[in-house]
């Protein structure tokens, strides 16, 4: 008998086959993981693909709206717009600041006296803030040359009024010279002129419309 | 085999990754940037065209003679030689010699360093007359009704007795830079 023979009724190998799962296990969850990551990126690419698409078709779309509104804004209109602004802004600055020299020689034969008389005259814009009048004046008495002094100091229109330089010529006249620095407002463009302006064309537009 | 697959599946992944994805990924910021550019742009260019059209009524509301009268006022260049005929016209109408006319554009202040950033240049012309002292009067408002603005700097007379004084006048005009 061959004593290799076994004998015994147990069985060596297990009735139910045996269910493997040691070893093959890892190689399944690797093969999930990278099977995963790949549809994964596969997914992510496609969405950044079409999102960008997306992205410059928008893009596209708002430069054409861009250049749409570009070509609606009349760049020449703009710039006449904005040239008459400038043009209006500057002329009203400059109207404030304009001075008309009519009120002057209106207000000089208002205050000069009956008996004296001015042979030269200058008139001189220096600054807004000064505007200059020197003036040879020419009489018969030094009365006079005091009462025209007096006139010219009680102006409040006239400051740093100077009387100089008196002298008697041979024919008994005698000459004397004024400076005078005159408010601004005498010469106002805006305020003497413009108000009477407007009131003629307001009376004007009565008498139209009467 | 299966272990080569995945690895093949994995570098894929990676590769697409690094070669594709994220340099798209870079792109998309980046156009994100000028799509957010542009939708600004467009609600900056909605809000300037509720501006334009604001502006445009106004523009309208100025009626072209006025606009013309503007011009007159406020010239867009020195036109010198326009002038000095324009007062010559005035002169000759008050039957008025007129003569020696001397022009200068005032340069920049010397005092300011600097651009001269002035909206308008200034012109300053001078010239003599001889006339009775009420025609120089009525030449002086004549002057003084012109369109265009004359601001009169300087005037020097004597008086003589025939009647007819000389005089020096300098005044300032303007013109829009």
């Amino acid at each position: 008998m061959d004593p290799r023979f076994q004998t015994s009724f147990i069985p060596k190998k297990p009735i139910v086959a045996q269910v493997k799962s040691g070893s093959s296990s890892p190689i399944n969850l690797f093969t999930l993981i990278s099977t995963v990551l790949f549809f994964a990126m596969i997914a992510v690419s496609a969405g950044a693909f079409l999102y960008k698409g997306l992205l410059v078709k928008q893009i596209g779309g708002g430069k054409a709206s861009l250049d749409r509104a570009r070509d609606a804004f009349d760049p020449e209109l703009i710039s006449q717009i904005v040239r008459l602004d400038s043009r209006i802004n500057t002329a009203k600055a400059l109207m404030a600041s304009h001075v008309t020299v009519n009120p002057l020689f209106d207000f000089v034969s208002s205050i000069t006296l009956q008996t004296v008389r001015f042979k030269n005259f200058n008139f001189s814009y220096l600054a807004p803030d000064k505007i200059q009048v020197s003036m040879t004046g020419q009489t018969r008495s030094y009365a006079s040359v005091a009462l025209q002094s007096d006139t010219l100091n009680e102006q409040k229109s006239l400051k740093n009024v100077t009387i100089g330089d008196m002298v008697l010529d041979a024919s008994g006249s005698i000459s004397f010279d004024v400076t005078a620095v005159i408010d601004p407002t005498v010469l106002s463009y805006s305020t003497s002129i413009a108000p009477a302006a407007a009131d003629d064309g307001s009376a004007q537009t009565n008498t139209q419309t009467q | 085999m299966s272990n080569i697959v995945s690895i093949l599946l994995i570098v894929v992944s990676f590769g697409t990754f690094f070669m594709y994805v994220d340099p798209t990924y870079t792109e998309i910021k980046a156009l994100s940037v000028e799509k957010d550019n542009y939708t600004r742009a467009l609600d900056n260019s909605k809000k300037l065209q509720e501006q334009r059209d604001m502006f445009l009524q106004k523009f309208n509301a100025v009626s072209a003679e006025d606009r013309d009268n503007l011009l007159k006022l406020l010239p867009d260049n020195i036109d010198n030689v326009r002038l000095i005929i324009d007062i010559a016209e005035m002169a000759k109408a008050q039957n008025v010699p007129i003569g020696g006319f001397r022009a200068s554009v005032a340069t920049a202040n010397a005092n300011v360093i600097g651009a001269n950033k002035s909206a308008y240049g200034t012109l300053t012309l001078s010239f003599s007359t001889s006339a009775t002292y009420g025609t120089f009067l009525s030449f002086m408002k004549d002057l003084e009704r012109s369109l265009r603005i004359l601001d009169i700097t300087s005037i020097g007379f004597s008086a003589s007795d025939s009647g007819a004084y000389d005089y020096d006048v300098t005044l300032k005009t303007y013109w829009l830079k």
